[in-house]
């Protein structure tokens, strides 16, 4: 008995899809992806995912580009379902604003946003919810602090974005059910 | 001459995991989304699969969606490893995926049941795959499907408490057996497939992801670890899980698990444990062979495992 081939980007869309889907399931753990490296991460997230029954949105012309051979449609930020972001600047924030948190009826209508970061350094960030065994602190740099303040004012249960922060290899989420306090545990 | 053999298509001529690509990142879109709102029914497209809807395509399309050659796969149906649909299932998943096989709920990395949760407790990293003939909670109580998803929508769930205390009225207690309907994390209420309500407090915090998928109706929806799973309760009337306290497993001599109840042509009745995969283990313990019991939900008197979720 033979099993159908099982191709290079098979196993890559495989595995990017389960270290998204652990990542999901246990917000604040971190998991590899199947690329270590700039632009080949978001690529891979990419082409896990979308096709030419999504819409994206990239401001990076290499991501953009390579994205066009899935057959996705390039959309402004208001309208893009996946959001590929490997640099958020503070500028950018008036703008990721008006990306989508879902309606009641549907809320996984909202967008998913991936944003390139570092793991492990810089702005403390104490997560609790679904998925949490309680609560876990984690640490992110290279997303500027004003962004976690705009995406709690918009997140409300159901509605609000899945945050992806993605660091070279790694991947961490931050659903929409999680709570996001910022700063250090308070002991 | 042409033989059914001679006819049949050669499984390497499918796409790895029987799903073509559109339909396998579609899957996944549409899982992510339901492990970030834990409850909420996504609608995804459900394609046709070599069984026929209601046979437990939504459990085999998110499985073929997980699974790899690094994958060992469980299929249970209604607890027992070995019926047709289990095995044809199992088979399959293997011959698409190249994943290994395996009885056992310890080991396994995915497990695909029609209705029933293992007795052993799913460990992080684990996947529960429950196959969903009727996702909408709310049927029962309004038929039409776009009233009831802006039911869910408003999180009005009045006339879910209504048939409840209707059933208190005339019954006494609840006679919902299987299908209990349960809050997730404080929002949804979802029904968390017909296992019965013995299974249901077992995906209430617990350390695996469940997903839920019903292909026929073509609903998709999850419990992420570590989530609350609440079954409705009134403050004054709780739910109940079956009570078998007085039967005892004829193959192993175990209490306090949950049995199928197997009529005896006097009239009397024969009880057995449901979970086959851990029934054989328990009489290979006995037997002195090298097995490893997990935790169960339901420890040796009865006593779920979260102190004081189950009220009395």
């Amino acid at each position: 008995m033979r099993v159908p081939e099982f191709t290079q980007s098979e196993e890559a869309s495989r595995k990017t899809f389960l270290a998204l889907l652990q990542a999901t399931s246990l917000p604040g753990s971190i998991h590899q992806l199947s690329q270590a490296s700039y632009p080949e991460n978001f690529i891979a997230i990419a082409e896990a995912l979308i096709d030419l029954e999504t819409t994206f949105f990239s401001p990076d012309p290499e991501i953009s580009q390579a994205l066009e051979r899935t057959g996705a449609r390039a959309v402004d930020v208001s309208e893009a379902e996946y959001q590929l972001w490997p640099t958020l600047r503070q500028d950018d924030l008036e703008v990721i604003k008006t990306a989508s948190v879902g309606t009641m009826v549907y809320p996984d209508s909202s967008a998913s946003l991936y944003l390139g970061c570092q793991l492990e350094q810089g702005l403390p960030l104490l997560l609790t919810g679904p998925g949490i065994d309680g609560e876990i602190e984690i640490q992110v740099a290279g997303v500027p602090e004003s962004f976690w303040i705009v995406r709690n004012e918009l997140t409300s249960y159901p509605l609000g974005w899945d945050v992806f922060l993605v660091h070279d290899g790694q991947v961490l989420a931050i659903p929409r059910s999680t709570e996001v306090n910022i700063g250090p545990r308070s002991h | 001459m042409q033989t059914l053999a001679s006819l049949k298509k050669s499984s390497d001529a499918y796409s790895f995991g029987f799903l073509d690509a559109f339909a396998k990142r579609e899957l996944r879109r549409k899982i992510l989304k339901a492990v970030a709102i834990p409850g909420y029914q996504v609608p995804y497209a459900s394609r046709e699969m070599p069984i026929a809807r209601g046979w437990g395509t939504g459990g085999l399309q998110a499985t073929l969606a997980l699974a790899g050659p690094s994958s060992k796969v469980k299929v249970i149906d209604q607890g027992s490893d070995d019926s047709v649909n289990a095995a044809n299932l199992r088979r399959f998943i293997a011959r698409m995926t190249g994943c290994d096989a395996t009885r056992d709920t310890l080991e396994c990395t995915i497990l695909q049941s029609r209705h029933r949760c293992p007795e052993e407790r799913l460990k992080r990293g684990q996947v529960l795959v429950l196959q969903v003939p009727d996702p909408e909670t709310l049927r029962s109580v309004e038929p039409n499907m776009t009233r009831a998803r802006l039911m869910h929508a408003d999180q009005d769930y009045g006339l879910m408490w209504l048939k409840l205390y209707e059933q208190l009225v005339r019954f006494g207690r609840f006679v919902q057996g299987a299908s209990y309907p349960s809050l997730v994390n404080g929002r949804y209420v979802m029904s968390p497939s017909p296992i019965p309500r013995w299974d249901v407090p077992t995906l209430h915090q617990a350390q695996h992801l469940t997903i839920l998928s019903a292909g026929r109706e073509k609903r998709i929806y999850a419990v992420p670890p570590f989530t609350r799973v609440e079954p409705l309760e009134f403050t004054d009337e709780f739910f109940q899980v079956e009570e078998q306290s007085d039967w005892t497993c004829d193959r192993t001599g175990q209490r306090y698990k949950f049995m199928n109840e197997i009529p005896e042509t006097d009239g009397t009745a024969r009880h057995e444990i449901s979970d086959t995969g851990y029934a054989d283990k328990l009489i290979q313990k006995k037997e002195g062979e090298a097995v490893t019991l997990g935790e169960t939900y339901y420890d040796d008197n009865g006593t779920f495992y979260h102190d004081g979720f189950l009220k009395s």
